[in-house]
């Protein structure tokens, strides 16, 4: 019974492998792809470019008729780009050593190190605001936990602290990954013709990780200009009034809402400056990342010279065990403690009062919709990033390599603009009617498409094509050559993409809170218990148990990664 | 004047033992070759070496110097890689040149070596080429002149040719070891093709599981090994097992096989006895077939002829069961009986091993 039941299956199975290797129904199934990408994923993130052109004369009546409103942006912009520049300056110089530690040294505590450095990831960038504000902050309004450090009060450095214990882990990770595929010979090699390992890692390694860092400078620039609810909980806790690009999106876009007018800002004036500031910052997305590469590729690194002296004094002795406790000294004070740094606040503010006069409904439905929201958008992006990827890395025409390098456009874009453009598109197109739940969860599939792509990408070039001709020369079609080579060895890329997306979206608060001000996800609720009711207990929960959600998940799918790939 | 003195080295990997009781002088100015299977430790010989790996046992002096604790950088040598790990954003110029580059010598130095190594291994024309424009046999010509221009004079060729198109090792090979003999220098090449190995040293190393089994220059090696594997692994055998029958007082051993079957042959080296089980090993040259009838011969049937140029390959299968191959330059047909007259002096005899035969040629 059991056999035929199997054989049954297995016919099942065949059948729909020759139906889907039907070159009309793949076709269909591609170009379905390519148009959801072109019009659901792309249009949406770039949609208020083409707004801008069609509104220009009210732009004009507007922002250019209005001191106000040109001062707020221009000084929006002051901090978005000054801060992301700097902050991806530091996290190159301090993310090269411990990249290299991590890759090319064998140490006691090196795996916990590695662990350690992606935690930060795990938390909602609203919660690690409030965090971050804490430790380094002084904070008149909170009365701040032991251990913290309460020294600054402006916004610049603060805002500096705060973007680079964001970026970092996602900086490291970039640069150890690119680190991996460069051969350990070529080092050792340079060594044997005398140079000291300092000049090995410069003359040799580092021209060829050139792509590494620019890969690694574009993550780094398009996340800080990218951030919003983590500034609105850092800016709130020091008392800041400072905004930045995309936190000015987001206070606009509620005063729009819920009809409030600002002061000095007229309210017809709300729309058109949104939509002029999120193109701008659009358009300074994509040209830093643009530069960023050019640069990569164009720049000639100091390597045709050597400072013999100089680079035996840093190779030798204790000054490659000194560099190693500067740079890990630096990650844990600025990085990891940061992060975690209210958690020290939760234990000692615990109180009764707050927990009693909390919405807890709100609290329950926030991380309920916050949940629902992340798993439709990784759904939905498995489903149709696997594909692109597949489009990308496996055909070969001009088509596939401009589909290469628009995927990453989400993916740069700052999220509160991305957020603010595919609230607009909605809103603009006739078709669907307004579906709030909707927007937002169409904003996160967006923003957390590249995840998926890339992932898959990064996988497919591992496997070698060979494998899968094999495959079609022994009579597998297509979907079955899909099915049963290709999709084994590259499902822990595409699981580790939707890892990303997932907490990706679990953490979003700046494209949720421009699609949509009312929608309540977790992140949203935090950043209104910070500002608006100052329960400030309440949000560090909050964030605390998203980290677990987010944790937890994060540990199961790697353990079964693990137990999967000892098989 | 280089030369290296390996006593009693061994290295461990937690609990797989690469290296043990490795024991190994190189002489100055001596080309030797290290020759093993793959997985037999060479690799990790070369590495406790160079320093790319440490040692945990032993001792390794360069030069009289214990190089324990020196790092890669400072060991006096120059190596030669197995991937040929020529610098992908430099040109062969640059490549050639990064030994004096890093040493910081003035630029009209540099361009005195640079001129000098690309005209000893003839790539002048190709210097401002990048690596991946260059054939195989060039990249691996820059990598020599690479480690040439250290001006070490202890080479280190780690599996130097063995990616290349076999006419391209011929030719490479000579060259390198013309070069090494030319400049004076002391080689280590290390090979799993026992034809390279042969060919271009003055004495080899046979390595098996971590331990050396052998040492010998080419010939003996070849013609009087000392252990079945090495007679296995050099060049080609055929084996046939069994017992001392009778020793007499000309020092000839007399040794009957399966299905009564016996020859006679002379020793020179080990103390047999009476009653011991031994193997016999012969080379396909070292035997004698043809149709008559000879004294002391083994009888076989002929099942295959192969023409190999200039003389026959016959498989024979004997009547002890056996199934051997040999040489000849007389065309016997593809089939019949025959007689085979192995030559005395050149079959040689081992005490049987004590796990088996297959045991013991087996390569790993």
């Amino acid at each position: 019974m059991l056999q035929r039941d199997r054989s049954q299956l297995e016919r099942l199975a065949i059948r729909i492998a020759n139906f889907t290797s039907k070159s009309r129904v793949n076709t269909a199934w591609y170009s379905f792809v390519v148009f959801f990408f072109f019009l659901l994923v792309l249009l949406p993130t770039i949609f208020v470019l083409g707004y801008v052109i069609l509104e220009f004369t009210a732009i004009q009546n507007s922002v250019f008729s209005n001191q106000e409103i040109q001062a707020q942006i221009l000084s929006a912009l002051f901090y978005s780009i000054s801060v992301s520049i700097i902050v991806s300056i530091f996290d190159l110089i301090f993310g090269l050593p411990i990249a290299w530690t991590l890759v090319r040294k064998e140490f006691r505590f090196k795996s916990l190190l590695n662990s350690f450095i992606e935690l930060p990831l795990a938390v909602p960038t609203a919660g690690l605001g409030f965090s971050v504000a804490l430790f380094w902050g002084v904070t008149p309004s909170v009365e701040s936990p032991i251990f913290a450090v309460q020294f600054i009060k402006n916004a610049l450095p603060m805002l500096i602290l705060f973007h680079f214990t964001t970026t970092f882990p996602y900086v490291v990770r970039s640069l150890t990954a690119i680190l991996e595929e460069i051969d350990v010979t070529l080092e050792v090699a340079a060594r044997t013709c005398g140079a000291s390992k300092f000049t090995a890692a410069r003359t040799v390694t580092l021209p060829m990780f050139r792509s590494g860092v620019a890969t690694a400078m574009v993550l780094s620039l398009a996340k800080s200009l990218s951030d919003t609810g983590g500034v609105v909980t850092l800016l709130a806790t020091i008392q800041s009034v400072t905004q930045t690009g995309t936190t000015l999106i987001s206070t606009w876009k509620h005063s729009y809402q819920d009809q409030t007018p600002l002061e000095g800002i007229p309210y017809d004036s709300l729309l058109p400056s949104m939509a002029f500031l999120a193109a701008i910052m659009i358009g300074i997305a994509i040209t830093l990342v643009f530069v960023a590469k050019i640069i990569a590729k164009k720049a000639q690194l100091p390597f045709r010279k050597v400072y013999p002296s100089f680079e035996w004094a840093v190779s030798e002795g204790k000054a490659p065990q000194m560099r190693q406790i500067i740079a890990f000294g630096f990650l844990i004070l600025f990085v990891i403690i940061p992060s975690f740094f209210l958690v020290v606040y939760l234990i000692q503010g615990a109180s009764l009062a707050a927990l009693a006069s909390a919405n807890w409904a709100l609290f329950g439905q926030s991380i309920f919709m916050t949940v629902l929201v992340a798993s439709v958008a990784t759904v939905v992006n498995v489903f149709l990033g696997v594909p692109m990827a597949i489009l990308i890395a496996r055909k070969s025409h001009t088509f596939s390599r401009i589909l290469d390098a628009l995927v990453d456009i989400p993916y740069v874009v700052p999220s509160s603009a991305l957020g603010f453009s595919v609230g607009l598109f909605w809103a603009f197109q006739p078709v669907i009617p307004v579906n709030e739940l909707f927007f937002v969860i169409m904003a996160h599939i967006s923003m957390t498409f590249p995840f998926i792509v890339r992932n898959t990408v990064g996988g497919l070039e591992e496997l070698d094509t060979a494998y899968e001709d094999v495959a079609r020369t022994l009579g597998a079609k297509p979907m079955q050559t899909f099915r049963e080579i290709t999709f084994p060895v590259i499902k822990f890329s595409i699981i580790a993409g939707a890892i990303m997306s997932f907490t990706r979206s679990v953490g979003e608060t700046g494209a949720t809170l421009a699609v949509s001000p009312t929608s309540t996800t977790a992140p949203v609720f935090i950043v209104n218990l910070i500002k608006v009711d100052q329960n400030y207990f309440l949000a560090a929960l909050t964030t605390i148990i998203l980290i677990l959600i987010s944790s937890m998940l994060i540990f199961t799918l790697r353990a079964s990664i693990s137990r999967a790939k000892r098989k | 004047m280089p030369n290296v003195e390996i006593t009693m080295l061994g290295k461990k990997f937690g609990r797989v033992v690469a290296l043990t009781g490795v024991d190994l002088e190189i002489k100055d100015g001596e080309y030797l070759a290290i020759l093993g299977p793959s997985g037999c430790g060479k690799t990790t010989l070369i590495n406790c070496l160079t320093g790319i790996v440490d040692i945990t046992e032993g001792k390794i002096k360069i030069d009289g110097k214990n190089v324990e604790g020196i790092p890669i950088e400072k060991r006096d040598f120059a190596m030669v890689f197995q991937n040929i790990a020529l610098f992908p954003h430099m040109t062969v110029a640059e490549n050639i040149t990064y030994a004096p580059f890093v040493n910081d010598i003035s630029p009209s130095e540099l361009k005195k070596v640079e001129s000098e190594m690309l005209k000893l291994v003839d790539l002048l024309e190709q210097k401002d080429l990048y690596p991946r424009a260059l054939s195989g046999g060039a990249q691996q010509k820059t990598a020599v002149a690479r480690a040439l221009a250290t001006r070490e004079k202890l080479l280190i060729l780690d599996e130097p040719i063995s990616a290349l198109d076999y006419k391209v090792r011929v030719t490479l090979r000579y060259a390198i070891r013309k070069l090494v003999k030319e400049l004076g220098l002391t080689a280590i090449h290390i090979t799993h093709d026992q034809e390279e190995a042969c060919s271009v040293a003055d004495r080899i190393v046979i390595l098996r599981a971590g331990e050396i089994v052998e040492i010998g220059t080419p010939q003996e090696l070849y013609s009087s090994p000392q252990t079945l594997f090495t007679m296995n692994f050099l060049g080609e055998s055929n084996f046939l097992e069994g017992v001392i029958t009778e020793i007499t007082s000309d020092d000839r051993i007399h040794i009957s096989f399966r299905n009564n079957q016996s020859v006679g042959l002379l020793n020179d080296n080990v103390d047999f006895e009476e009653g011991e089980s031994v193997v016999v090993a012969f080379r396909p040259e070292n035997a004698v077939i043809s149709k008559k009838s000879t004294e002391n011969s083994l009888i076989g049937d002929i099942t295959g002829k192969q023409f190999i140029g200039g003389y026959f390959r016959y498989t024979i299968i004997l009547r002890t069961d056996d199934e051997i191959l040999l040489d000849s330059q007389l065309d016997l047909g593809s089939q019949g009986n025959v007689f085979i007259q192995l030559n005395p002096k050149e079959a040689r005899i081992f005490r049987a091993p004590i796990y088996g035969l297959k045991k013991v040629l087996t390569l790993e």
